[in-house]
């Protein structure tokens, strides 16, 4: 076709003109492909902290808080008397009055475990869940302060009650008594990808056999550590020992246990048969979870839902700031880099018809129509976006494999949930689950990957820049009268 | 003979065209009442700036009369739209320049093959036509030769291959010679009057050189955008100023 090979002519031999314009488009196409790529990495680091944040394959925890109330009855005035008695009956063994513990001077010690700022709920609440639109699965669990207190029984006043560090009546135990709160979570071990711990936070041993009959534990690894218990070892509670069978990994934000067991063990243990107070809830798909969380608040009356999104908002550190600085600047960025690829494309352009009035002139006394004119003008600038978009990126692939191979390290920091602690425990209760999160920073590489998505993208808007480009040029090579054009001295 | 050939192919009445306006105004053009016939090889003489080029661009359909009539074959050509006006010079009139105003980024072959662009021809036709006309003007063998590698005789030559390309019925040649020798411009000018002798096309040319014009068939002379008395070739020797 000739109008090809005369434009392809015009931008080979007309090279320095067609080199800066394409470098031109090139440079504004390079920052749109390093941004979006640099924003994607942000995004992936942000997901590779969220990740351990929602747990393996869970997309939403339901939970039953325990909120305060200030109107009249009491601070559990909103609760059912059957909520508040069995809030009584959960929580009110770790209160020790040493008057029961025995004589002065005697050794004993003693087990107790108490729900914390959770409810407990009928464990059928599971399967009402999963019945649910939108849930391809749900496993129940049940996290727990469980107090062991040993020691001998002190010769002092035996009216004194204590309970563990933080509570708010009693005070801590006399010195002859040794207190040790641990939260403990019993999952459902028929599905390892769903609960306070799954399988896939493993990092030592195996997770739990199905069977229900052997006494196994995880134990979080830095527990373990701190407590010197190794792999096959032990683990006692409720007086009853567990063979410790792996060692998990709870990741920044996740969920802490320091103590994982099987959820009848701990049930039947805690006297919380057919209670659990926590649903691991995985939807089909992302976009049903806020369907689901919506069912499931409709239908359980005081539930909380807490979902991955939740989470994302208290996560903070460079990488936060990092992502708001992209997403801010960068689109700033992304749209004066293009405007001014696209204005210095269009100038170019402009110039060039300009330098090729009498060129254009002697088209159109030759015969060519007007539409001819603009289409070759049009076309020589298309072909010029497309050279720009190939190799702008090829410069954002150079960017982002740049910002790769420096591969910065930026810090995510997950703030601990404010929660409400209304009995013993550790106190740090979380809104995600039961066990308490791990708050703290962790530090994630940041890259740039660049999808065929993101290279197709840049390609088009190049190639809309060399449109936007030869719209000007085009209508100027339109507006030429031809005896004009051919007095036009070059 | 056609009934065609009978007619006159230009035929103006009254034409002008000015330029500016009020006191500005410019008259390249002035009253100018002209007939070209069929085959004729007509010279417009006269000084640098007396309205030739713009009553060449008048004849080209490049411009429109700001009043007067130019009638191609009986049709006015001011009334006739842009688009027709295009296609009238695709069709039938073919232009030399001065200063050749070849592409310069396209070879000898490709500046000729312009022209035909806009025609539904085949590649092959295309080609063919292109080779033929460089044949006919003594450049088969520079086909591949970009402008800048030609001599100015031969960028002028690819010039009349290209004016040629759709066997239009008049050449238009605006000081075909002007930058050129001597020797060459009396090369171009006979290739173009052999051209209008074997091919039946009329050729209108410019020049102010009298040495050309007395080659033409009749002579018009212009002065201050009018017509002056008509002149034959035989009046004009090489050291009569035009």
């Amino acid at each position: 076709m000739f109008y090809v090979s005369y434009m392809l002519s015009e931008l080979r031999r007309r090279r320095g003109r067609t080199i800066l314009t394409a470098l031109g488009l090139a440079v504004g196409v390079a920052v749109v492909v390093t941004v979006s790529a640099l924003s994607k990495g942000l995004d992936d680091a942000q997901a590779q902290v969220l990740k351990p944040l929602t747990g393996v394959g869970t997309d939403l925890s339901v939970s039953r808080p325990l909120s305060l109330s200030n109107s009249g009855g009491g601070p559990f005035g909103n609760l059912s008397p059957q909520e508040r008695q069995r809030l009584r009956s959960e929580n009110g063994g770790p209160r020790v009055g040493l008057a029961n513990l025995g004589k002065p001077g005697s050794h004993f010690s003693r087990d107790t475990f108490a729900s914390a700022s959770q409810l407990t709920f009928a464990a059928t609440r599971v399967e009402r869940i999963r019945a649910l639109d939108g849930v391809k699965s749900a496993a129940g669990g049940l996290t727990l302060a469980a107090i062991h207190i040993e020691g001998t029984v002190p010769k002092q006043n035996q009216q004194q009650t204590f309970g563990p560090p933080g509570t708010t009546q009693g005070g801590g135990p006399p010195r002859s008594i040794g207190l040790q709160p641990i939260t403990v979570s019993g999952v459902d071990q028929t599905r390892p990808a769903l609960g306070a711990v799954t399988s896939g936070q493993l990092v030592r041993g195996r997770y739990f056999s199905p069977s229900n009959s052997k006494r196994e534990a995880i134990l979080d690894v830095s527990y373990a550590r701190r407590k010197g218990i190794k792999l096959g070892g032990s683990v006692t509670l409720g007086g009853k020992k567990f063979t410790v069978i792996g060692f998990a990994k709870t990741p920044l934000g996740g969920q802490a246990s320091d103590v994982y067991v099987k959820l009848l063990q701990l049930q039947k243990l805690s006297g919380r048969t057919g209670r659990v107070n926590t649903v691991y809830v995985r939807a089909t798909s992302s976009d049903q979870v806020a369907k689901v969380s919506a069912a499931i608040k409709s239908s359980f009356d005081g539930a909380s839902v807490t979902t991955a999104s939740d989470l994302a908002n208290r996560v903070s550190g460079s990488l936060v700031d990092a992502k708001n600085l992209t997403g801010k600047l960068g689109t700033a960025l992304e749209i004066v880099g293009l405007l001014a690829a696209f204005l210095i494309a269009s100038l170019l352009t402009l110039s060039s018809v300009t330098k090729r009035v009498r060129e254009l002139g002697t088209l159109k006394a030759l015969g060519w129509r007007q539409s001819l004119v603009v289409r070759q003008v049009t076309g020589e600038s298309l072909l010029q976006g497309l050279l720009g978009g190939i190799a702008g990126v090829a410069l954002g692939l150079g960017g982002a494999a740049l910002i790769g191979a420096l591969s910065p390290t930026l810090k995510a920091t997950v703030a601990q949930a404010a929660t409400q602690s209304t009995g013993p425990g550790p106190g740090a209760f979380s809104a995600f689950g039961q066990g308490s999160v791990q708050a703290g920073s962790t530090a994630v590489s940041l890259g740039a990957p660049v999808g065929v998505g993101l290279i197709l993208l840049a390609v088009a808007l190049a190639v809309a820049g060399g449109l936007v480009s030869g719209a000007v040029g085009g209508l100027r090579a339109a507006r030429l009268r031809p005896a004009e054009a051919l007095r036009h001295i070059d | 003979m056609t009934d065609l050939m009978l007619q006159p192919l230009f035929e103006l009445r009254g034409v002008s065209r000015y330029y500016g306006g009020g006191t500005r105004e410019v008259r390249a053009v002035d009253a100018i009442d002209l007939r070209i016939d069929p085959g004729e090889f007509l010279v417009v003489a006269g000084p640098s700036g007396s309205g030739k080029t713009t009553l060449l661009q008048l004849l080209g359909a490049l411009d429109r009369p700001t009043e007067g009539e130019i009638l191609f074959e009986r049709r006015d050509l001011a009334r006739l739209p842009d688009a027709e006006l295009t296609q009238l010079r695709l069709e039938t009139i073919g232009f030399v320049f001065q200063q050749f105003n070849l592409i310069p980024t396209l070879t000898a072959r490709q500046n000729v093959e312009v022209a035909l662009a806009p025609q539904r021809l085949s590649r092959s036709e295309r080609e063919d036509r292109v080779s033929e006309l460089l044949e006919a003007v003594g450049l088969g063998p520079r086909g591949e030769h970009l402008p800048s590698e030609l001599s100015g005789g031969e960028q002028q030559r690819v010039s009349i291959a290209r004016a040629l390309a759709n066997r239009p019925r008049i050449l238009l040649a605006d000081e075909p010679t002007g930058n050129l020798d001597s020797a060459t411009g009396e090369e171009i000018v006979a290739l173009l009057r052999s051209i209008s002798d074997q091919r039946g096309e009329a050729v209108v040319l410019i020049t102010h050189d009298a040495s050309i014009a007395a080659r033409a068939g009749r002579v018009v002379r212009m002065q201050d955008g009018r017509l002056l008395e008509p002149v034959t070739p035989a009046d004009l020797t090489e050291a009569t100023p035009v």
